[in-house]
């Protein structure tokens, strides 16, 4: 064959191996860096829609799956999120205030009614919200962090009273735990739940001035000691009153659990953020996901961490847009960006801008994840 | 059928690909995709959310090249006619 048509051809080759690598990256990256660093048309334009959806929700739970359990646990987890995302939103631009608290204090009545999470109920018998003391309950943690994301935008919230009564209640046990883990449902111990009430506890201080540092630094120790397998990712399940796994260590938890610990112990959020950038981060033509297993582990996720492929899981990718964002892991953030952006398909509405693909149950978790500041 | 003709064929139909991926975005945003996939929900929605993806990934990472192709047989005929 002529010389020139064979190397005619390879530049024809080349040439249309390039776009693959440079357009997808560029296209689903667009918005990457605005989301790092916070700005606010950016985030207002999710912020809003979720607020709209949020703010007409008039049922406890958003959905009729006919699994109690899920219902209300994603109906805890969508109103946790929206006071999570509006609240970073506010902390970071404090002119969104005024748009944002009506919505935020409508959320949080919903969050803290015992309607929502009926399960808790019929596990225990009654729910953690209802009582003055409980053994347990760790479910609260989703509600108590939802409830110090408001206090910290408003001091004099109609819920404080019930916001330190739940958290008096949560730190005593957590202090009193030999390896500092309390049950979420009777026989049932899960780190990442785990963080969301020392999360929460964390928030309670910052938002009322009380000082915890000493029982939040032996926390900390006690957790670490217990929760975190060798390869750094915290394990998903313990078995009750021990620090036996009940489950293989995972991204998904671990990478929430590095958002919520962020909010009452620092170094140990960052190390497990560590462990996600080192252990967990997979990369392919600058598109980041994180594996849902550690190295050598393998297996087939579930509701926690949504579907996995080729061992990088939605959750677990989701959730580390927390961590990265917190930790000021710019690389990382930027690729999980274009990640999230690919598959969730940004779709302008009436309301605002949301990712198509996610509902309402992703977009408020992504809020919250894109939004999420360091303490 | 020229090369010119083919070109302008490619960028049509990533038009295309553009316009059903809007509608179908704007039908899924009114949905809970996410809730379904994960609890094996609605057919109609995991299938309109696999087509969404499958459009959304071929018109991100194929169709570029494609009309980086298109181009080049157009330069080669426009040669070819001088």
């Amino acid at each position: 064959m002529d010389r020139a048509v064979v190397l005619r051809r390879f530049g024809l080759v080349a040439a249309m191996l390039l776009p693959p690598l440079l357009v997808p990256r560029w296209v689903c990256g667009l918005g990457a860096e605005n989301w790092f660093e916070g700005d606010a048309s950016t985030q207002r334009r999710l912020g809003d829609h979720v607020a709209q959806v949020v703010g007409a929700q008039k049922a406890p739970t958003f959905f009729r799956t006919g699994a109690e359990r899920f219902d209300g646990q994603s109906a805890v987890a969508i109103y946790q999120m929206t006071l999570l995302g509006l609240g970073q939103l506010i902390l970071q631009h404090a002119e969104l205030r005024e748009t944002y608290l009506p919505v935020m204090r409508q959320t949080a009545k919903h969050l803290a009614d015992p309607e929502t999470l009926r399960y808790a109920a019929q596990s225990y018998g009654h729910h953690g919200v209802a009582t003055t003391h409980f053994v347990g309950h760790a479910y609260l943690g989703y509600i108590n962090l939802g409830l110090g994301m408001l206090r910290l935008i408003e001091p004099d919230m109609e819920l404080a009273s019930l916001h330190d009564r739940i958290t008096t209640e949560l730190a005593k046990q957590l202090d009193a735990s030999p390896n500092g883990h309390i049950e979420t449902y009777p026989g049932e111990t899960w780190p990442p739940d785990v963080a969301a009430v020392a999360g929460s506890i964390g928030l309670h201080a910052r938002a009322t001035g009380t000082d915890r540092r000493a029982m939040l630094d032996r926390w900390s120790k006690r957790f670490a000691e217990c929760a975190i397998s060798p390869s750094g990712y915290l394990y998903q399940r313990l078995q009750t009153g021990t620090c036996r796994p009940a489950d293989l260590p995972r991204g998904s938890g671990t990478a929430i659990g590095a958002y919520f610990i962020s909010f009452a112990s620092p170094p140990l959020a960052a190390q497990l953020h560590d462990a996600l950038h080192r252990n967990g981060w997979r990369s392919f033509l600058g598109f980041g996901g994180i594996r849902e297993y550690a190295p050598g582990m393998a297996g087939q996720g579930d509701g926690n961490s949504g579907p996995v492929v080729f061992g990088v899981s939605v959750g677990a990718t989701g959730f580390a847009l927390a961590s990265a964002r917190v930790h000021g892991d710019r690389e990382l953030f930027v690729e999980l960006v274009r990640t999230a952006t690919l598959f969730g398909v940004p779709a302008s509405s009436a309301a605002g801008e949301s990712f198509a693909a996610g509902g309402i149950l992703g977009n408020a978790l992504l809020l919250a994840m894109l939004t999420a500041r360091a303490p | 059928m020229n090369t010119r003709t083919a070109l302008i064929r490619a960028l049509l139909v990533a038009c295309v690909l553009l316009v059903v991926q809007w509608v179908l975005a704007r039908h899924l945003g009114n949905t809970d995709p996410l809730v379904e996939v994960t609890r094996g929900g609605s057919v109609t929605t995991v299938g309109l959310l696999a087509a969404l993806l499958t459009i959304r990934l071929v018109g991100i990472f194929v169709v570029p090249s494609w009309v980086v192709y298109r181009v080049y047989r157009w330069v080669q005929w426009e040669r070819a006619m001088r």
